[in-house]
């Protein structure tokens, strides 16, 4: 009894296996709590899904910006056997204003557009955002839902690191990228409360925080489960969005917003617009969460979480970083600005895994600091 | 000179003055002490012993003489481990020509800290006349003030002269008085007297025909009991008077002792040799299967135990049994994600260690289920019902269990993928039918198998591939249904405290018991013991207030070879 318990509280089989026998029997609702191990962007990058082929990366695409600059063609070729070290400043300053040469990453509109291409497959992971079944719009893979809005995935779907495919390659940018950032910056936390029944429950409530701590990572360098962290009483990074679930997966109504603190090195926070979160509860084996958070975001945080790799962005992950902020800025698909009529936000689809855990609330932590000899186990 | 050829003459003298020493120094004392023994050896007590310092040890000596600040670079010799105890072990540990040569690093480092100009002032206590010739009268100083603390005793006058000549030798050869120092310092800490604890008995005036340790003796046994480091000065100088015969004076100095912030590392020491503790150094685990168990997690799990045996028996002043029901311990975040639970918080951790206790219906109950006995009594990838057993019955119960024999066929015990047999209860069921294997298994594994609902890392687990884990058993005719009934079971084992005052008197001893020394533990220590409700401090207090802790027979007559050079 005291297993089942304990292990319940941290979220564990026996949690889940309880709930799921005994629904009329628990009394109590159950609370869960984690601390996210991998986001990245949710993609289902297939063959085929890139007609023409993959947007061109090293060589080819360093031809692609010589051309498009008018260099003679003996000098292509010389630069072109001295990629990537050849790959100078000048290059990097080829966008123009008023004539002079300026960054073009910092300026994407001061180059032409190279009109990279996009991703036109037919299914992929996300929300009905708009509520309307439109061209661009995916067919989810998980629920079967039509109209998915997931833009983000096509502007970034025919650049080869960042593609992905949710179930079998993680996106190998954004995957580094997190692996980079995870233990370094604040954790993001989890918490859903309310829970009566994995099997139907029409009444919980799921908590978003931003950790004091940043995660630890295990022997396997992913975070290591059951850790305790602290929340954030920074209410800009406190997020609660109303759900329910059916069959062990939670999905959350739509919530006017998400905001999250990232890391100090890519994005330092994370905006939806419009969100909502579709999360599995019953992963028995490993204890995790995992699922998808879709809404719409604006689509210069995304550009910006690349081009501020500079030439890095270019050389290393071979994005055409003018290319891709045309392809975010063409498909993005919500709030435009009342003065261009421009969209500003490009929906969008995040995959979400995380690992058990335990958060202290503001409130607790005075209850602690009082009586340090906790009973941490009792919640 | 170059510095090949100076490295050189240092090194030969070195070697030269380690070598007198070796083979002058002990035999002369012994010759004296052999000089004064009655013709009969007393036939309860044990001979004195010689000790090598452990590596602890020695590090704890720099620090009380020199300063924590002070660097050891080098690699010390390994502990041995020998009936039980390291504390025996190192009775029989030699030192090896590889060994002695860090042991000479370690001490020509030591030397150069020491004359280094920030330090020698304070360290040396004297100036020379000059900075560039031998001074026989501030050598002289400072190493009979220091090497009285390092040898644990006043060093002899031919001892002396050994090093105070060096020292003027090398000064005056590389026109240095502070280079003389810092070799003769290093002779000295490379020195047998300094590396091995040499007790030495002499006739008891009170127990005529009787043997005891000399009060010098006396007073290391005592001081690395308590404090697992050498006497301090005023330790030294109640041995110099005499006075620590006394019964008063010996009890004025064991309460000062034990009412000590120092008693601390001598409890420590004591715990982590009765529970193997440097088996540590060599754990590891599956990091795919048991990722939670990290380096910090697994010196943290040593460090948890240590934690709650100070708490438990130093500053709460319980009941040594309590340490196998005790919900009470120390947590750090690692630990607490081991444990699944939440680490309270505690924003006065300077450490990042948090006082916390489980709850009442916690799986976690004592020392035994914590990590540092499921975790490091197990495989990396599987844990081991009779590791884990033989484990309790050896450390808790002082029961020998033999080695298995060299032909015994494993492969049915390792297959924990086994789909027939898919607990470690079934498998070890059917390994325990080889009539050679059984008798073991049957006193090892129900122990272990009550502790199986832990799996190697320390972690807590309800299956075992997916088949529910049955942690019960019986021992000594004690039932009990899982980890804390087997804890339970423990507490109220007589052998249980029976066990701890024998290790803890073969620790002090530094040797096993002899038949005689038994009988006095069993009758006098252990039923003491008893009437003080098992709480460890009166323990030590009984132990070393008794003149029959200090009895020895005579000095053996023949001093084992110290060093293997070759």
């Amino acid at each position: 009894m005291r297993t089942i318990r304990a292990q319940a509280a941290a979220g564990g089989l026996f949690g889940a296996l309880l709930l799921l026998a005994s629904a009329h029997a628990v009394a109590e609702p159950q609370v869960r709590q984690y601390a996210v191990n991998w986001f990245f962007p949710a993609l289902h990058s297939v063959e085929g899904d890139c007609p023409g082929g993959i947007n061109p990366t090293g060589p080819q695409r360093f031809e692609r910006i010589l051309k498009a600059m008018n260099t003679p063609p003996a000098k292509i070729q010389k630069l072109l056997q001295g990629y990537p070290r050849s790959f100078t400043e000048e290059y990097v300053n080829r966008g123009q204003i008023d004539g002079h040469p300026v960054n073009v990453y910092i300026n994407p509109t001061s180059a032409p557009d190279p009109d990279v291409k996009t991703s036109t497959g037919k299914y992929g992971y996300g929300f009905n955002l708009d509520g309307k079944e439109g061209p661009g719009d995916f067919i989810d893979l998980e629920t079967g839902e039509r109209g998915v809005d997931n833009m983000s995935a096509r502007a970034q779907g025919c650049f080869t690191t960042l593609r992905g495919d949710l179930n079998k390659t993680m996106p190998q940018h954004y995957s580094a990228h997190w692996e980079t950032v995870r233990g370094r910056m604040p954790a993001w936390l989890i918490e859903i409360t309310g829970i009566d029944s994995l099997e139907k429950d029409d009444d919980v409530t799921v908590r978003t925080y931003s950790a004091i701590e940043p995660g630890v990572r295990d022997m396997s360098a992913q975070l290591m489960p059951d850790m305790t962290f602290r929340t954030s009483p920074d209410p800009r990074y406190m997020n609660s969005l109303h759900g329910r679930i059916r069959h062990g997966i939670l999905t959350t109504d739509p919530a006017e917003s998400f905001h999250m603190l990232a890391d100090p090195y890519f994005q330092m926070s994370i905006t939806l617009r419009s969100v909502r979160l579709r999360l599995h509860l019953d992963n028995e084996q490993d204890r995790r969460l995992k699922g998808v958070i879709g809404g719409y975001t604006p689509f210069l945080d995304v550009y910006n979480s690349i081009s501020i790799l500079g030439s890095s962005g270019e050389v290393d992950l071979g994005v055409d970083l003018p290319g891709f902020y045309f392809a975010l800025r063409k498909l993005a698909d919500a709030n435009p600005d009342p003065r261009t009529g421009m969209n500003m936000d490009i929906s969008s689809a995040y995959y979400i895994e995380a690992v058990p855990a335990f958060l202290i609330h503001r409130e607790q932590e005075m209850q602690f600091t009082q009586n340090t000899t906790g009973h941490g186990d009792k919640k | 000179m170059n510095d090949r050829r100076l490295r050189g003459a240092l090194g030969a003298a070195a070697m030269s003055l380690a070598s007198l020493l070796l083979c002058g120094g002990v035999s002369a004392a012994d010759k004296a002490a052999a000089a004064g023994a009655p013709a009969a050896a007393s036939k309860e007590a044990g001979p004195p012993v010689m000790r090598r310092l452990t590596e602890v040890q020695f590090r704890n000596i720099i620090a009380d003489v020199f300063g924590s600040t002070m660097a050891l670079r080098g690699r010390f010799e390994p502990d041995n481990r020998s009936d039980f105890l390291i504390a025996i072990g190192a009775g029989k540990a030699t030192i090896t020509a590889a060994g002695f040569e860090q042991y000479d690093r370690i001490a020509r480092g030591l030397g150069e800290q020491i004359v280094q100009p920030a330090n020698r002032d304070a360290f040396i206590g004297c100036k020379p006349a000059s900075d560039t010739a031998a001074d026989e009268r501030c050598a002289t100083s400072f190493l009979r003030r220091v090497g009285r603390l390092l040898f644990r005793r006043p060093l002899s006058a031919g001892e002396l002269k050994t090093f105070v000549d060096a020292s003027s030798a090398v000064a005056n050869q590389q026109h240095d008085f502070y280079t003389g120092i810092s070799l003769a310092i290093a002779g000295v800490l490379s020195s047998p007297q300094f590396l091995y604890v040499q007790e030495r008995s002499e006739p008891d005036p009170d127990r005529p025909g009787q043997m005891r340790l000399d009060s010098y003796s006396k007073a290391s046994r005592l001081s690395f009991l308590l404090w697992n480091s050498a006497p301090d000065e005023h330790l030294l100088a109640a041995a110099e008077k005499g006075s620590l015969h006394e019964p008063s004076e010996l009890q004025a100095q064991v309460d000062r002792m034990l009412a000590s912030s120092r008693l601390e590392a001598g409890v420590r020491a004591f715990f982590t040799d009765m529970l193997q503790f440097e088996l540590f150094d060599t754990l590891t685990k599956d990091p795919a299967l048991y990722p939670k168990f990290t380096l910090s997690a697994s010196q943290d799990a040593r460090e948890q135990t240590l934690r709650t045996i100070v708490q438990t028996l130093l500053r709460d002043g319980d009941d040594y049994r309590s340490l196998f029901t005790t919900r009470k311990t120390f947590l750090t975040s690692g630990l607490a994600a081991l444990y699944r639970v939440r680490l309270p918080y505690a924003p006065d951790s300077v450490d990042g260690w948090v006082p916390y206790e489980f709850s009442g219906d916690s799986d976690q109950s004592g020392i035994l289920t914590q990590a540092s006995f499921v975790a490091l009594h197990s495989h990396p990838a599987r844990t081991s019902a009779t590791l884990r057993g033989r484990a309790l019955v050896e450390i808790f119960q002082c029961i020998k269990v033999p080695d298995p024999p060299s032909n015994v066929n494993f492969t049915l015990v390792q297959d924990t993928s086994s789909a027939v047999y898919r607990t470690a209860r079934v498998r070890l069921a059917a390994h325990a039918k080889e009539p050679t294997c059984a008798g073991c298994h049957r006193l090892t594994d129900p122990l272990g198998l009550g502790l199986e609902n832990f799996d190697t890392s320390g972690e807590f687990r309800e299956n075992e591939n997916g088949v529910p884990i049955d942690s019960s058993g019986t021992f000594r005719g004690r039932k009990f249904t899982d980890a804390v009934g087997l804890g339970q079971v423990i507490h109220d084992q007589p052998a249980t405290t029976s066990c701890l005052v024998r290790r803890l008197h073969e620790y002090g001893l530094g040797r096993m018991e002899t038949r005689g020394e038994k009988d006095w533990r069993v009758s006098i220590l252990e039923k003491g013991f008893a009437a003080d409700g098992y709480r460890f401090k009166p323990l030590l207090r009984q132990l070393t207030t008794s003149a029959e802790f200090y009895r020895t027979a005579p000095n053996p007559a023949v001093r084992p070879s110290l060093v293997n050079v070759r």
